[in-house]
């Protein structure tokens, strides 16, 4: 893990990797995000700090050794970017004290399980019964609010709760089954 | 009240996602997670999952409660433009502060996504259509939608998706734009930039010089590019872009009114003869008997250059339609096979027709709506209403069939097997001719079809579409019932008699 001090100071990126990185990148950019928005829990906050991650990602980019673990890398340096958005907005609201920050660092290695996860996750939204399905569309579309699905679907809001917890769940179930069923992470 | 840390975890976390968590809820999942540091894989899948799904059906055309979402494209936008410059990009990336909007919006023929009007946001998101924006610089930004572009400053745009093209007056100081593929900057000239699916930019230039990363690309040439460097050559084609707003033809009226079709439907039905020999589809229709055809043409002064008629004939195998349409922008539809949406806005003819005498005439369905307390039923959503769009795909040289079923316009498909379709070009010019074998098979299937002596209802729609191909002007609708009202598409009271001859019957 870099120490933050090295982040000030990246050694210039290689033109001739550009294109390396934008796939790497793009293929895990949805694990990024997660691991950051598991940090900053604050859809607003996340999308800043992704980009203030991307631009670094880029600038370290020569210090990541191709064959490497990607994500885990990424998340590093991610973590950095949450406490030095943390620190410049004087914000404590969830300080970190230093065993939580231990559990982060190993929480950033263990992204890299999350493409599988990902790839399972396409085939058992395919799966899903198609009331459960438009449930679950009509939660994330719009503002991504309970109380616009709930109005969508003409349901109170209490029942779209308890039911988007409940897909979310099965969907989850699937998941591990499926990595299970193929000796997955 | 829950019982163990896991389930009182996942409580949390719903909350988290749901954007209804409380500071007592923050501060009681990091305690969580720090008594139970076991509990962090979990609490990583659960979140994981969230962002997939909303990565996945999240809408980008609605403005959120609060910002959200447009991380990917912007996180790209930021990594491409780095390559150029790292402090530029990200000053042009950053929400500005400054009040006043840096474009306003000169002319609109389309559709905004809510609340974009004024710009105040300094961004603007088009669901359908084409907007004419002018930078305070005097840039002058043709977008086409959808399309969503960020206005960076008074000469800079970043353009996340969509079509634009830009004209840059000598004395505007130049323009600058950034894609997620490429950062482009401009003096004086005319261009146009594609953001595609894929990521990858495609810069056309009609005029002066732009420079995109290391290169520059000339008057003529188009290029792609898939990230800051680099490039490839691409065929240049002049009507890859709308490059000016088309003037927009209004008939007498305000309002709705302008919605109305230019025409007033002088037919109120069509007879149906029997083939007794399938016609040749080859877009010549002189075997077609034009006794039972409608014609039909816009109001004056638009009756001269927008006029059309319809032809229907059937058998035991298919149903035959054919379509003469005056437009002087014929077959230039730029919709693709592969991707087209929307597909009758850019120039098309579309059939509504009913095959089943069960339903009656007219035919007393409407469109099914929930919030109307109009439910689904078999009716509605009978698989023997049909919405036929014919069409001609200029990319892919094709005449095209999109169908789709009952009214709620369900199980819709494109170019259906056995189908087979022709459109000719007219001779002058001026016009083009459509001619379809539909098998009954690629409809409702082979035995649901009318039969000699039955009535439904039937209604025609035309659209032409700007030069361009992609924005529908105007449009005719024939065979209509008198009285009835609405859109056809709701309320199939409103079309006309459908009568299915018998072999020979006139």
């Amino acid at each position: 893990m870099p120490p933050d001090a090295a982040i000030d100071e990246p050694p210039p990126p290689d033109p001739a990797r550009h294109g390396e990185f934008l796939r790497l990148f793009t293929r895990y950019q949805r694990e990024i995000y997660a691991y950051v928005f598991a940090l900053v829990r604050d859809w607003h906050a996340a999308d800043e700090v992704m980009q203030e991650t991307s631009l670094a990602l880029w600038a370290h980019f020569g210090r990541f050794q191709p064959g490497g673990n990607f994500p885990a890398w990424a998340c590093g340096v991610a973590y950095h970017r949450v406490l030095r958005d943390r620190r410049a907005k004087g914000r404590d609201r969830h300080a970190f004290g230093e065993q939580f920050e231990a559990a982060l660092l190993e929480a950033a290695d263990r992204t890299d399980r999350h493409e599988a996860r990902r790839d399972a996750l396409a085939g058992c939204l395919e799966k899903l019964p198609a009331g459960d399905r438009t449930l679950i569309e009509a939660c994330y579309a719009g503002d991504g609010t309970i109380r616009e699905a709930a109005a969508r679907l003409n349901l109170s809001a209490k029942a779209v709760y308890k039911a988007a917890a409940r897909v979310r769940q099965a969907l989850a179930d699937c998941v591990t089954r499926t990595l299970s069923a193929e000796g997955g992470r | 009240m829950t019982d163990t840390p896991a389930a009182e975890l996942a409580a949390l976390i719903e909350r988290l996602c749901w954007q209804e968590a409380t500071d007592a809820d923050f501060a009681r999942l990091d305690a969580l997670l720090v008594a139970h540091p076991d509990l962090w894989p979990a609490y990583q899948d659960a979140v994981h999952l969230h962002v997939c799904l909303r990565h996945r059906f999240g809408t980008s055309t609605r403005e959120p409660v609060r910002p959200r979402g447009r991380w990917v494209a912007r996180a790209a936008l930021a990594v491409a433009a780095l390559a150029a410059s790292l402090v530029a990009a990200w000053v042009a990336l950053r929400p500005t502060p400054e009040p006043q909007p840096f474009a306003t919006i000169t002319a609109l023929q389309g559709e905004l996504a809510e609340g974009d009007s004024s710009l105040s946001g300094n961004r603007v998101k088009l669901v359908a259509g084409l907007a004419e924006v002018t930078f305070r610089s005097g840039t002058v930004v043709v977008l086409e939608g959808p399309a969503e572009m960020t206005l960076a400053g008074p000469a800079r745009g970043v353009l996340v998706a969509g079509n634009l093209a830009a004209k840059v007056p000598a004395d505007a100081g130049g323009f600058a734009l950034d894609t997620p593929a490429a950062r482009m900057t401009e003096d004086a000239s005319e261009f146009g930039v594609a953001v595609m699916s894929d990521g990858s930019t495609v810069i056309q230039v009609y005029d002066g010089t732009v420079r995109a990363g290391e290169r520059e690309v000339l008057a003529g040439d188009a290029v792609r590019f898939s990230g800051p460097v680099g490039g490839t050559a691409v065929a240049f084609d002049p009507a890859r872009f709308v490059r000016e707003m088309p003037p927009f033809e209004t008939r007498p009226g305000k309002g709705n009114d302008q919605k109305l079709p230019y025409n007033v439907s002088t037919a109120t039905g069509m007879r149906i003869p029997w083939a007794a020999v399938p016609p040749k589809i080859d877009g010549e229709i002189g075997e077609w008997d034009r006794s039972f055809a409608w014609a039909g043409a816009c109001d004056p002064p638009f009756d001269r250059d927008y006029r059309a008629s319809g032809f229907a004939a059937y058998d035991a195998t298919a149903l035959y339609l054919a379509a003469e349409v005056a437009d002087p922008f014929p077959l230039r539809n730029r919709a693709d096979v592969a991707t087209g949406t929307e597909v009758w806005a850019g120039g098309s003819v579309i059939v509504r027709l009913s095959t089943d005498p069960a339903l009656g005439f007219p035919v007393d369905v409407k469109k099914p709506d929930i919030h109307l307390k109009r439910p689904p039923t078999p009716q509605n959503t009978s698989e023997r209403l049909n919405h036929l769009i014919l069409w001609f795909s200029r990319p892919d040289d094709r005449a095209c069939l999109d169908a789709a079923f009952g009214m709620d316009e369900h199980g819709r498909r494109r170019n259906p097997a056995g189908v087979t379709g022709a459109a000719k070009r007219w001779v002058d010019g001026r016009g083009y001719t459509l001619e379809y074998a539909i098998p009954w098979a690629a409809l409702a299937g082979a035995d649901a079809k009318p039969q000699p002596g039955d009535t439904t209802g039937i209604c025609w729609q035309v659209h032409w579409a700007d030069p361009a191909g992609r924005v529908w002007r105007g449009q005719l609708m024939e065979v209509l019932t008198p009285g009835e009202t609405g859109l056809v598409f709701h309320n199939a009271r409103r079309w006309g008699k459908a009568e299915w001859l018998p072999a020979g019957g006139k």
